[in-house]
């Protein structure tokens, strides 16, 4: 099996992985069976067989999804007992019992394998089943492995644990404060980035919100993103001002950065929802645009300050925005302005001024959507050169 | 079902949703296979879409926001008012003010009206259908005001006639193809005023829907005419009208026989929003608007086709969206459904309008 795997890896069949999922159907006697690949920030069904479906009945393979989402993102396998249909248009079906697994690879998961049988089966197929996903996850290992040397192979292994460790750091559930609806979006390039960004609140209940970009890619930039998303947290769980949270980061950091030749780009803001102020400071990064509720107007919150790694010994000022009403900030990375057209040209702040006006009266996620949306159709079929990072604050 | 620009329609397709003339005919009914005839018939007709079924995606469940037995009735009882006023200077009220109740209290009783599917109308309306639809955008948006019954049947009364102003002015100005003399613009510019005129008068239509029509072309910064009034000088209904009104033409015709999808309509009317539109009511009306409309094909980040099945209410740029395509362009068979407003991970990159 592992080699039919390597050989379906390789062309990116998802007809010949459907094959695969046919003849386990056939030779276990099954109703379903279904393979998912893990890709950089979505999954990807492979391969899927159901014996009689029909396009008007979506049900299994609409579960089929969500079975295969859960056992992802958990990391763990499901097993569902005597599984009943209903669908007044089916009639009565036999229940079912499903088993799935994630297809682990040193760790971590690169896909899951579900299997549909009719019920109580599911106990004898439960060793099949985990002898299939670790066949499986050989297969694609193999592959993948295919035309490289063992130090290349556990590189590009380490280099897909990192990814897969970042992704984790990000902030999976946006924090509800009181007063404004917020939202962040990482899209990076590849599997590691060199962006961050977080949300924290703080003891006193305000929220800290930090994105940052450390100058260079892969492995090296990841590491101290990750290094300065822990350093963040912990300066700004203490409600310390924006501006000596960037100073202590760079005291921190500098010896590192400096040694290495690399530096970090960072904005840190302090919203306080009482007083309805953002506090703010930054470390050479690109300035927030706001647009005012009031007079629609779109501005930058600018504020100088070298970037962190620079000098061991660095201040920076703090400034402060009383925000209104309808006021809107939009935190990114220099990927937004600079992601480029077919013709060459940059996506540029002055687009990114302008789909704040167009979309002010959505809510800061659909008004994320549709910048995103402008961002994608901007870039069309051009590669994405660098990790983009997109925060949304509106005061509602 | 899928929403495609008839340019793109091919013989063999199926009507899914039927295609209702502007005096309530229905010209395309649902379930008529196309042949090169009806194509050129929905050209001659100037229709800029049609829903079509996608036996490779499968059935798509939609409600429509009014009963097509309402509209129908809807559009009879605007016509006959239109023929009555040129032959006899007057129209039977009572026609009228049923069909309002019925409208009203038809979406009264939905829950968390979105508008999820796209009205699109003949090029050749003469402005009934374009009334009934910016009837019923009004009605919603009212809704989501906090109206009551009263206020709902006197915004909508006051929608539904809004242009009889227009539609009373002799045909051979409207189609004129040829630039407009001044003497005839100031005619058309008129048409706020006749139709005051004649609702102010008429027994049982109350001063306020009157006022719609007299007030419907002015602007939130003054710049409207007849008379030029500003922000709350203008009647609230004449705000709400102005806003549906513009978007039913947007949609609805499409732009130089191009389909304008609702999230590029409403893109147009945000750029305007405290200039001719009042913001905080464009807001409401942003809210009850599916932006990805039912039917429409997307395109997200992971590279895969899918469409559009159903609308998140509370979260209009996250719907239910079925997909279809892989990365590669190969055929999901069968489609699966993810739930965007569940899978933040996934989001809409583009709008896909190409060949199916």
């Amino acid at each position: 099996m592992y080699l039919v795997c390597s050989t379906l890896w390789r062309e990116n069949s998802e007809a010949g992985f459907t094959t695969l999922c046919r003849e386990i159907c056939s030779e276990l006697g099954l109703k379903c069976c279904s393979i998912w690949l893990n890709g950089v920030n979505s999954r990807h069904r492979m391969g899927y067989f159901e014996a009689g479906w029909s396009i008007d009945d979506l049900t299994m393979s609409n579960m089929d999804y969500e079975i295969n989402k859960s056992i992802i993102c958990k990391k763990a396998p499901v097993l569902v007992k005597t599984l009943g249909i209903k669908d007044p248009g089916r009639g009565s079906e036999p229940s079912l019992d499903v088993i799935g697994m994630p297809i682990f690879n040193c760790n971590i998961v690169t896909g899951s394998i579900t299997l549909y049988c009719p019920e109580g089966k599911s106990e004898t197929l439960t060793e099949i089943l985990h002898h299939m996903a670790t066949e499986l996850a050989f297969g694609i290992e193999q592959f993948k492995n295919a035309f490289t040397s063992a130090r290349q192979k556990s590189l590009r292994k380490e280099i897909e644990l990192a990814g897969s460790i970042q992704q984790s750091l990000l902030p999976q559930k946006v924090p509800e404060v009181k007063g404004i609806t917020l939202w962040g979006r990482a899209v990076p390039t590849h599997e590691t980035s060199g962006d961050f960004y977080d949300f924290i609140i703080t003891r006193h209940q305000n929220l800290g919100i930090a994105i940052g970009d450390v100058m260079g890619k892969g492995i090296p930039a990841a590491l101290f993103t990750a290094i300065a998303r822990t350093l963040t947290r912990s300066f700004a769980q203490q409600d310390i001002a924006p501006n000596a949270v960037l100073s202590e980061i760079n005291r921190s950091l500098y010896p590192d950065l400096s040694v290495n030749g690399m530096f970090l780009t960072m904005f840190y803001a302090l919203y306080n929802p009482l007083q309805k102020a953002l506090f703010y400071a930054s470390a050479g990064h690109n300035p927030p645009l706001i647009r005012r509720g009031e007079s629609g107007e779109v501005e930058l919150l600018k504020s100088k300050g070298f970037f962190v790694g620079g000098r061991p010994e660095q201040s920076y000022k703090m400034q402060t925005i009383k925000l209104g009403r309808g006021d809107i900030v939009l935190f990114y990375s220099d990927g937004l302005v600079e992601a480029k057209n077919i013709q060459g040209e940059q996506f540029g702040l002055q687009r990114a001024a302008e789909s704040l006006k167009d979309y002010y009266c959505l809510g800061a996620a659909a008004l994320g959507d549709f910048l995103s949306m402008r961002l994608m159709e901007h870039i069309g079929s051009c590669e994405q050169r660098d990790d983009i990072t997109l925060i949304v604050l509106k005061v509602e | 079902m899928r929403v495609i620009p008839v340019d793109k329609v091919k013989p063999g397709m199926i009507v899914e949703r039927a295609i209702i003339g502007s005096t309530g005919e229905i010209l395309l009914n649902k379930g008529v296979h196309i042949d090169a005839r009806y194509i050129q018939r929905l050209k001659d007709i100037g229709v800029p879409a049609i829903y079509v079924r996608d036996e490779n995606i499968g059935k798509v469940e939609y409600d429509e926001v009014v009963s097509n037995q309402t509209r129908l009735e809807a559009l009879s009882v605007a016509r006959d008012v239109v023929t009555n006023l040129r032959l006899r200077s007057d129209f039977d009220i009572r026609r009228v003010n049923k069909v309002v109740d019925d409208l009203v209290s038809e979406l009264v009783t939905s829950r968390d009206l979105l508008v999820a599917l796209i009205d699109m109308r003949a090029a050749n309306d003469e402005g009934f259908y374009h009334s009934v639809n910016t009837t019923v955008l009004s009605v919603i948006t009212g809704l989501g005001m906090g109206y009551n019954d009263k206020q709902l049947r006197q915004l909508a009364c006051g929608a539904l006639f809004h242009d009889i102003g227009v539609i009373l002015l002799p045909p051979e100005l409207l189609k004129k193809p040829t630039p407009l003399s001044p003497e005839e613009n100031k005619q058309i510019l008129k048409h706020p005023e006749l139709g005051f005129q004649i609702l102010r008068k008429k027994e049982g239509v109350s001063l306020m829907s009157a006022h719609v029509a007299l007030q419907h072309h002015e602007k939130f910064d003054g710049s409207g005419y007849p008379r030029g009034l500003a922000e709350d000088e203008i009647c609230e209904y004449a705000r709400i009208v102005a806003i549906a009104a513009i978007y039913d033409n947007f949609v609805g015709l499409g732009s130089s026989k191009q389909l304008v999808l609702p999230h590029q309509a409403i893109q147009y009317l945000i750029k305007y929003g405290g200039i001719w539109f009042d913001p905080e009511i464009l807001k409401v009306f942003v809210g009850i608007i599916a932006v990805f409309p039912i039917g429409s094909v997307v395109q997200l980040n992971s590279g895969v086709q899918a469409l559009v099945t159903r609308a998140n209410k509370n979260y209009p740029s996250r719907p239910v969206v079925r997909v279809f395509k892989n990365r590669v362009g190969d055929r999901v068979a069968p489609p699966f459904e993810i739930d965007l407003e569940a899978n933040p991970e996934y989001f809409i990159q583009t709008i896909v309008v190409e060949e199916p």
